[in-house]
This record gives C-alpha cells, sequence and structure tokens, in this order.
C-alpha cells in the first residue's frame, strides 16, 4: 500500500489534530479528521485514521476506535504515528505488553522519537522493568540533556535499582545546573534537595547527608523534615550531645510524638532505669498537661514505681473523660504483673469513688465529678473483657449504662463484650442499641454493620449502610464503587459461614479488582510527580505499589478466596439446590420446617424487592446513558461481570487458588499463614517440591504451630506413599528432608510432638488430628487427648474449643463421634456460658429481628430490662 | 519526509496527555477535578546550563563499565549446556515460567537437583 503525504493544508491540519488531541478537545479534533478524511484523495490516510481512533477512543467508543487504528496501521505500516497510537490504544485497554511491542515498532521506524520513548519508559516503570527503564532513561537523557525530567528520571531509575550512590550522583551533577538564587523559596529546588538528601542517606553516606542538609537547609521548605532528619542524622554518626538538642527543640515543638522521645533516650543512653525516668519526669515539669511523657513510662517501669506512674497517668485521663485511655494501655497486657497492678489500682478507684467521690481515702479535699466513676467502671468492664472475665466486664458495663443510658461509648463496649464471649447476636443487637443512639454518626453506623455481618445478617447490614451510601444506587453498588473493603471483607466471611460460596466468592474478587485498580492508578503519577519534582512521595508511591498486596485487606480476601476454593476442591458443588442442602443437614423437622417457612417469607420479601429494584435501575439506567456520552469511564473495557453461580463451580479451584495465593508467597512472606495456605494448595494438587518448599518457609517462622504439624506429618505420608516421582524430586526430598527433620516416619513425628506439647490445647488437636489420619482405629485416645479441658492446659479458647467441636462432628476425630461431641459441648457451654457455639442443642434466640433502624421488639426490651 | 518530520516534533510535545483520561476514575467525587489535572498537558522545562558536558560525561562512563559487566555474566550462563527435559521438569514442578527455570537451571550449572533445592528456599 502506497503511503500517502499530505500536502500542507491538510498537513497542517493533521497537526491541529494532535493538538486539540493533547489538549482534550476530542471534539474538535474530529472536525479536522472530518476535513483531512473527507476528501476522497485522502479517505484512507493511515495516520489521520489513526488519530481519528485514537481521538474517538477518548470519548468511549472502544471498539471504532480499535477498528480505525488498525486500519490506519494497514494502510501505513511503515508509519510510527500509527504504530505509537496503536500502543496508546492498548495501553488505555491496559495490555501493557502489547503496548510495549507496539512502541518498540514504532521506534523501529524512528528510533529517536522522544515521544515515544518516553511512552514506552512510562510502561516500563509501571511493569517494573527497570533495567529496561533505566536503558530507555539513558536514551533519553542523551538525546535530551537540557530537559530536566531526562536527569530526574535517570537519577528515579538507580534509585530503583538500588544503586543509590550512582543515584545521588546524578541528581548533583543535575542539581549543578540548577541556577537558584539561596534567598528565592523554590518550592521544586527545596523537594529535590530534600529527595537528594534521601538518597545519601539510603547509600549510607550520613556524613555528606548532614553536611548537605546544613549548607541547603534556607532553601528547603519543609523544616520539620530538616529537623527529623538532622536528628536521625546525628544519632547514626554518634553525636549524642547534638542529636540532644535537636530532640529537644522538636519535643516543644510536638510534646505528644513518640519518635522524639525516643530518639532522646537513644542521645542520653540512659544507663539505669532511675536516669531512664528521669528523663521523663523532666518533661512532666515541662508539659505539666501532655499524656505521652507519662504513658511511654509505663512501658520500662515495673513494680511500686510502675503503679505510682500509672496511678497519676489514670488519674488525669479519668478525670478528663477520656475514652480510649484503656487502647493506651493495652500494649501493657503481655505482662500479668502489669495486669495485677492495674486491676487492684481500677478496682481501688471504683470502691473509693463510690463510696467517697476521690480517688483514694488519703486524698485530702477535691471531689471528682460524678462522670470519673462512669470512666472507671468503663475502663474497668474493657479491663475484665480483655483478661476473658465476660460476667465481671457486663457487671461493669451495666453498672454504668444504669447510671448513664445515654452515653454510645457504653454500650459500644457492651456489644463488644458479647463478641468476644462468644455471642454475636447479642453483641449486633447492642450495636445497633448503640447506633440508634446517634443514627447520624457513621463511625459507629458502620461498626453496627460490620458486627451485623459478623452475626451474618447482610441484609440487615445493608439497610444500615445505606443510611450513608449515595441516594439512588444501592448500597452494596456504592459501597464498591468506594471500594470500601472492610465490608466487603465482612461480607465475604458472611457469606462463607453462610456456606453461599459463590457470593462470598464474589466479594473476594471484588476486592481484588481494587488491588488492581490502585496498580493502575499509579500510571499517571509517572509523568506527573516528575514534572512536580514531589520524587519523595513518587518513590514512596513505587514502593508502595511494589508491595501493595501485603496490605491485610488483600490478605484477608485471599485468604478467604482460597479457603473456599479449597473447599471447592474438596466437595464441589454439583447442583444448585446443595448449597441450601448442606445447610440444613444438621437440623430437626421441626426446625427444618421453621427455616423453610422463613425461607419463603424471605423469597417473598426478595421478590418485593427485586421489583422495586427493578423499577429504580431502569431509572438509572436512563439517567446513565444520558452520562455516559461525556463520561469517559468505561474504557478500559468492561471487566468481565461476575456471577456468584459461575464462580461457584469454577473448572479448576486449586488453579483460582493458586492465583490468589501467589501475590501472598511474594509479599507476605513472614506469614506463616501464607506458607500454610500454599502447602494446602500444593498438596491437593500433589506437587510435592512446592509443599517441600511451603514448610521451608514455614519452619523458621513457628516450628511447632500445629497447622504446620499437620502438614508435615500429611507431607512425610505422603512422601513414604508416592511412587512415581522423578528421580530428580526423590534425591531433593530425600536430601532435604533428612537435612531438616532427621526422620520422617509420620508416627513417631506425631508421637514426638504430643509429648512435647502435651500441655496445649491447640497442639492435642493437631496431633490427635493427626493420629486418626494416621490410623483411624486409634479414634478413641484421639478423642481424649483432643477433648481434654482441664484448667491446666494452655491454649483454652472459645475458638480453639469451637475447632476441637467441629472436628468431632465432621469426623476428622474418627467416625460416629456425635455423643462425644455432646458432652464435650456441654463441657464447653460450662466454661464459656454466653458463647453460641456450645448453647444446648434446642436453644435458639428467641429475639431475633433486629431492624436497621435500632427499635428492639418489645420482647427485646423486657430482656434488657432484665439485664440490667 | 519533511512532513514527518514535523509531524515528530508535534508527537514530542504530546507529553503526558496520551490516551490516559481513560484510567481515570471518576468515581471519588471530590477530589476528581485534582486528579483530572494529573493528567494535563505541560511543557517540559529546559535547563539553561554550559555544564551539561561534563554531567554527561560523569555518566556516560559508569554506564559503560556496567553494560560490560552484565554482559559477561549473560556470555557465561549461555555457555552452560542445560537439558530440554531438566528445563521442563523444573517448570511442571515448581510452576514456573520457562524463563525462570531455565535461568535456574543455568545458574546451577545445569544440577538439577541443586536448582530444585534452591527453588524451594
Amino acid at each position: 500500500m502506497p503511503t500517502i503525504t499530505l500536502p500542507p493544508k491538510e498537513n497542517a491540519l493533521f497537526k491541529r489534530i494532535l493538538r486539540c488531541y493533547e489538549h482534550k478537545q476530542y471534539r474538535n479534533g474530529l472536525k479536522f479528521c472530518k476535513q483531512i478524511l473527507g476528501n476522497p484523495k485522502f479517505a484512507e490516510h493511515g495516520e489521520t485514521l489513526a488519530m481519528k481512533g485514537l481521538t474517538l477512543n477518548c470519548l468511549g467508543k472502544k471498539e471504532e476506535a480499535y477498528e480505525l487504528v488498525r486500519r490506519g496501521l494497514r494502510n501505513d505500516l511503515k508509519s510510527h504515528v500509527c504504530w505509537h497510537v496503536y500502543g496508546l490504544l492498548q495501553r488505555s485497554d491496559k495490555k501493557y505488553d502489547e503496548a510495549i511491542k507496539c512502541y518498540r515498532n514504532a521506534l523501529k521506524w524512528d528510533k529517536d522519537n522522544l515521544q515515544i520513548l518516553r511512552d514506552l519508559s512510562l510502561l516500563q516503570i509501571q511493569m517494573r522493568d527497570l533495567e529496561g527503564y533505566r536503558e530507555t532513561r539513558y536514551q533519553l537523557l542523551q538525546l535530551r540533556p537540557a530537559q530536566r525530567a531526562s536527569w530526574i528520571g535517570y537519577a528515579v531509575a538507580y534509585h530503583l535499582l538500588e544503586d543509590f550512590e550512582m543515584a545521588a550522583r546524578i541528581v548533583e551533577e543535575f542539581r549543578k545546573t540548577q541556577q537558584t538564587s539561596p534567598d528565592k523559596v523554590d518550592y521544586e529546588y527545596s523537594e529535590l534537595l530534600l529527595y537528594q538528601n534521601q538518597v545519601l542517606r539510603e547509600a549510607g553516606l550520613y556524613k555528606e547527608a548532614l553536611d548537605h542538609l546544613n549548607e541547603y537547609e534556607k532553601q528547603i521548605c519543609d523544616k520539620l523534615a530538616v529537623e527529623e532528619t538532622r536528628g536521625e542524622l546525628l544519632l547514626k554518626l554518634e553525636r549524642p550531645g547534638e542529636a540532644c538538642e535537636v530532640y529537644t527543640r522538636l519535643q516543644e515543638r510536638n510534646p505528644e510524638n513518640w519518635a522524639y522521645y525516643q530518639g532522646l533516650e537513644k542521645a542520653l543512653k540512659p544507663g539505669s532505669i532511675e536516669e531512664r525516668q528521669k528523663i521523663y519526669e523532666e518533661t512532666w515539669l515541662k508539659f505539666p498537661k501532655g499524656l505521652v511523657p507519662r504513658r511511654l513510662p509505663l512501658n520500662f517501669l515495673t513494680g511500686e514505681k510502675f503503679r505510682e506512674c500509672l496511678d497519676s497517668y489514670l488519674r488525669m485521663n479519668f478525670s478528663k473523660g477520656c475514652p480510649p485511655v484503656f487502647t493506651t494501655l493495652k500494649s501493657l497486657y503481655t505482662d500479668k504483673e502489669k495486669v495485677t497492678i492495674i486491676e487492684e489500682l481500677v478496682v481501688g478507684f471504683e470502691r473509693c469513688l463510690k463510696s467517697c467521690r476521690m480517688f483514694s481515702e488519703n486524698d485530702d479535699g477535691k471531689e471528682e465529678p460524678p462522670t470519673t466513676l462512669l470512666w472507671v467502671q468503663y475502663f474497668l468492664a474493657q479491663h475484665f473483657d480483655f483478661i476473658d472475665q465476660p460476667s465481671l466486664a457486663l457487671e461493669y458495663i451495666n453498672t454504668a449504662i444504669d447510671s448513664t443510658p445515654t452515653l454510645i461509648e457504653l454500650f459500644l463496649i457492651k456489644a463488644k463484650i458479647y463478641k468476644h464471649a462468644g455471642n454475636i447476636k447479642e453483641a449486633a443487637r447492642w450495636m445497633d442499641e448503640a447506633q440508634a443512639l446517634d443514627t447520624a454518626d457513621r463511625f459507629i453506623n458502620s461498626k453496627c454493620a460490620k458486627y451485623m455481618l459478623k452475626a451474618s445478617l447482610v441484609k440487615e447490614a445493608e439497610e444500615m449502610c445505606s443510611k450513608f451510601t449515595r441516594e439512588g444506587t444501592s448500597a452494596v453498588e456504592n459501597l464498591n464503587e468506594m471500594q470500601c473493603m472492610w465490608f466487603q471483607t465482612e461480607c465475604a466471611l458472611a457469606y462463607k459461614a453462610m456456606n453461599k460460596l459463590g457470593e462470598a466468592l464474589k466479594k473476594c474478587h471484588e476486592i481484588e479488582r481494587h488491588f488492581v485498580e490502585i496498580t493502575d492508578d499509579q500510571f499517571d503519577f509517572h509523568t506527573y510527580c516528575m514534572r512536580k519534582m514531589t520524587l519523595r512521595s513518587y518513590v514512596d508511591l513505587l514502593k508502595l505499589e511494589d508491595v501493595l498486596r501485603q496490605h491485610p485487606f488483600y490478605f484477608k480476601a485471599a485468604r478467604t478466596a482460597i479457603q473456599i476454593y479449597l473447599t471447592l476442591h474438596d466437595k464441589p458443588l454439583t447442583d444448585d439446590s446443595k448449597e441450601s442442602q448442606a445447610d440444613t443437614e444438621n437440623l430437626t423437622d421441626k426446625e427444618l420446617k421453621k427455616l423453610r417457612n422463613k425461607q419463603r417469607r424471605a423469597q417473598k420479601k426478595a421478590q418485593l424487592e427485586e421489583e422495586k429494584k427493578n423499577a429504580e435501575k431502569e431509572k438509572q439506567l436512563k439517567n446513565q446513558k444520558k452520562k455516559k456520552e461525556d463520561d469517559d469511564e468505561e474504557i478500559g473495557g468492561p471487566k468481565e461481570e461476575l456471577i456468584p453461580d459461575k464462580l461457584a463451580k469454577p473448572e479448576n479451584p486449586l488453579e483460582e487458588a493458586v492465583k490468589f495465593l501467589i501475590p501472598l508467597k511474594n509479599l507476605v512472606r513472614n506469614k506463616i499463614e501464607t506458607h500454610l495456605l500454599a502447602f494446602e494448595i500444593y498438596f491437593r494438587k500433589e506437587k510435592y517440591l512446592l509443599m517441600l518448599q511451603s514448610i521451608k518457609r514455614a519452619v523458621p517462622i513457628e516450628p511447632s504451630h500445629p497447622w504446620l504439624h499437620q502438614c508435615l506429618v500429611r507431607f512425610f505420608k505422603g512422601v513414604d506413599e508416592s511412587a512415581d516421582l522423578a528421580e530428580a524430586v526423590r534425591t531433593v526430598l530425600k536430601q532435604e528432608i533428612s537435612r531438616l527433620f532427621g526422620e520422617s516416619n509420620p508416627e513417631s513425628f506425631n508421637k514426638n510432638y504430643l509429648s512435647q506439647h502435651s500441655n496445649s490445647i491447640p497442639h492435642r488437636l493437631a496431633a490427635a488430628k493427626m493420629m486418626v489420619y494416621l490410623q483411624p482405629s486409634s479414634d478413641k485416645m484421639a478423642c481424649e487427648i483432643a477433648t481434654a479441658l482441664d484448667e491446666s492446659l494452655s491454649g483454652r479458647s472459645i475458638q480453639i474449643c469451637t475447632e476441637v467441636l467441629e472436628a468431632l462432628r465432621e469426623g476428622q476425630l474418627g467416625e460416629d463421634q456425635q455423643k462425644a461431641a455432646e458432652a464435650y459441648r456441654a463441657a464447653c457451654h460450662k466454661i464459656f456460658p454466653y458463647s453460641l457455639a456450645f448453647m444446648p442443642p434446642g436453644y435458639h434466640d428467641n429475639s431475633t429481628s433486629i431492624s436497621a433502624n435500632g427499635d428492639l421488639s418489645a420482647g427485646e426490651h423486657d430482656d434488657m430490662a432484665n439485664e440490667i | 519526509m519533511a512532513a514527518e518530520g514535523d509531524v515528530d516534533l508535534d508527537l514530542e510535545a504530546e507529553e503526558n496527555c496520551t490516551g490516559k483520561p481513560a484510567e481515570k476514575p471518576r468515581k471519588h467525587d471530590s477530589g476528581a477535578a485534582d486528579l483530572e489535572r494529573v493528567t494535563d498537558y505541560a511543557e517540559e522545562k529546559e535547563i539553561s546550563s554550559s555544564d551539561l558536558e561534563t554531567a554527561m560525561s560523569v555518566i556516560g562512563d559508569r554506564r559503560s563499565r556496567e553494560q560490560k559487566a552484565k554482559q559477561e555474566r549473560e556470555k557465561e550462563l549461555a555457555k552452560v549446556t542445560i537439558k530440554k527435559e531438566d528445563v521442563e521438569l523444573i517448570m511442571s514442578e515448581m510452576e514456573i515460567s520457562r524463563a525462570v527455570a531455565e535461568r535456574s537451571l543455568r545458574e546451577h550449572m545445569g544440577n538439577v537437583v541443586e536448582a530444585l533445592v534452591a527453588l524451594t528456599n
């Protein structure tokens, strides 16, 4: 196909098309396209066709865009413009690999094209092809040494490749070319200096960094950063005297910043606890109202000194009425002695405040206001909740509620106590009560929704959230759009608990998509940050994006998804009725009938709502259609719709699970769960080396972890019994097992484990399960080992007891353990009387309805009265 | 060709606005305007300095040394002979791509057991 060359007039038009595109004037651009293509001589002009396509793409007409761009390219295969445009189109579609190929083709026809090189570098950094990025940035620097971005980009490339010295040198060369007068405030220059300083520090050049800081201090706008960095550097350079001065100055600036006290301690290097305490005592005089200087010594003081310091800290907080005071002390609860002191002290406060309105009989004069007693009781409720004494906790909170029935915080704690005691339904009810006291408080609204979800009340939770979500859309949709991940995580767990696996998977995938979107969103910042010189934040952003899926939101979603896929592998759903059937298996006739009735009612309700929703949807659709005309959001391809029923029947559940696992393997290596989940997947896939990998990574984290033990036993047994392993694989397994464990006889391994950890319930359960796994006839003994509940055993909790009960019911401790299960349940019920998991078989909650409006039904009021 | 040249110049100036609107989430209502600005067109600023040459030379040296070292390592690795079935075993056992499998096998001088042990670490 001969390439058409445009005459000057049309060529000018074409340039205007480009300019229009740059300035986002797409409609004008199209007009000019029409002027060129309208002429039959140029109707097939490749570059114009391509540009028309690209412009249309920006207006949301993707299909048309692809067609035009491809046609343009076919008409002019030797045009770098056409290739470039095709690359841009692919990029907007997030097909980065394809886009890179297109750019490379474009560069073939014009190897020094700056714009294409720049676009290529953006994709390389986005895909973290750091070597490639450095190459491209080098070419750009060669071509345009006079441009700022060339230098900065090249420096950043070295920085990311962790060649800090080189990065620092490039920045320095570049800085020298920047002419600034020392008194002029130039924010971008200031940022450059701070970035340069950061690179120097990362290079370990502390002396240079400090000199650099001192030299350019005046030109740096972020004074706080200067001072904090200086303190840090002086400490690193072992110049404690100066460091001390810096941290004292910082302390005066903000006496509530923990880091400054730590800096001060590091500078002064106190030799004894007394000296250490003195650092803080001095600040008490300087900042009598400061809380942090009083809180921090509690970490290292002990005994009488601890009591004294705690006493004044608590008095300040209680008199003032400071709700989070308990939270600030939580970290001390790992120390038993401190817990006892806290308890003695605060219980004493309560007694005295009740009798004489003072913290202690020996106090002279000053009476406390009645609210002080309230906050003390509030504290005690949390204290006893935290040390697993729900009855006492409830006593205190109920007394407090009696005296002040309008304080939301009290109900919050009451709900929390019930949650920890194992009765999430009751907890949700009290959270609802709290919520009803202030329906305009979004925090409490969210809390309430969360509790409802934990109680499997999904509909109610949605309604609760809808009070704050945008009107006109459904709450769930809106929350998804807003990437409200706590809600989706809890939804997933709720659906999983209700055995609605498809729905649960949908939520997990939605969360996963948020993370994809967050990754994509960084694209724009590659150019923006370099232009604005906000390099510190930019590098931070890149590092954050690298480990994005470390975030607990992702971890939870991935864990839930993997667990579900494992279940689906073990027990695939065959037809639609299965899902609901699983629910009904353990129910009596009467209960079944009730359930059916309930389902019927729910269905009816759902139908009505569906109709309502449909009507609303139609309305929305109309609105949306109008909006879409201008909205470019749809580009990037409408993602495949997530359909619960389809998700619940994956072709290969283990492969799906691996997809969620991979980021965890790379990013959350320090969590043992990652490797244990990995093992469960590979065990089912019979990939022995990958099992070995999971084990090798898990063992250093916690060698005696009960779940890990179960993995090991199954692994040894599996290796023993597998016949058709490749020679190399067998060699590796043998070599590594004997290196790591010496022996690998599963039976004796299990026995040893049990004798080493016979005083811990979780470990006993693991060993017992494995006993049955290895030798089904040992179920009686296994059952005894697992069901021991003696007080001297460690690790006794609702969670582990529930697991034991489940194991009994599901046959992991031998078939037909229903009787043992019932006996065990009764025993647990005595220990954990509030927990729903151990209620007698006939038990059912008689006050089930929670409305989103927070009205308790009459029956519930009675309950409440009884309790108070 | 003259026409082509002109086009180049214009494309150079294309800058950050290329194809971007596509990725912009309009969802978060507040701050949408700011986000919009992130992709706005902006002219490159130029450095007006004569020191560029020395600066450039500092960088050039370092770079050529680096490239050499890298190439040598690659050459060395390429010399190692590896068996196809070993590569395939590693790929299927460890569930990794061919490139990664090959590389690890080469790094262990073609010893499949050693490569596998390293991969399970």
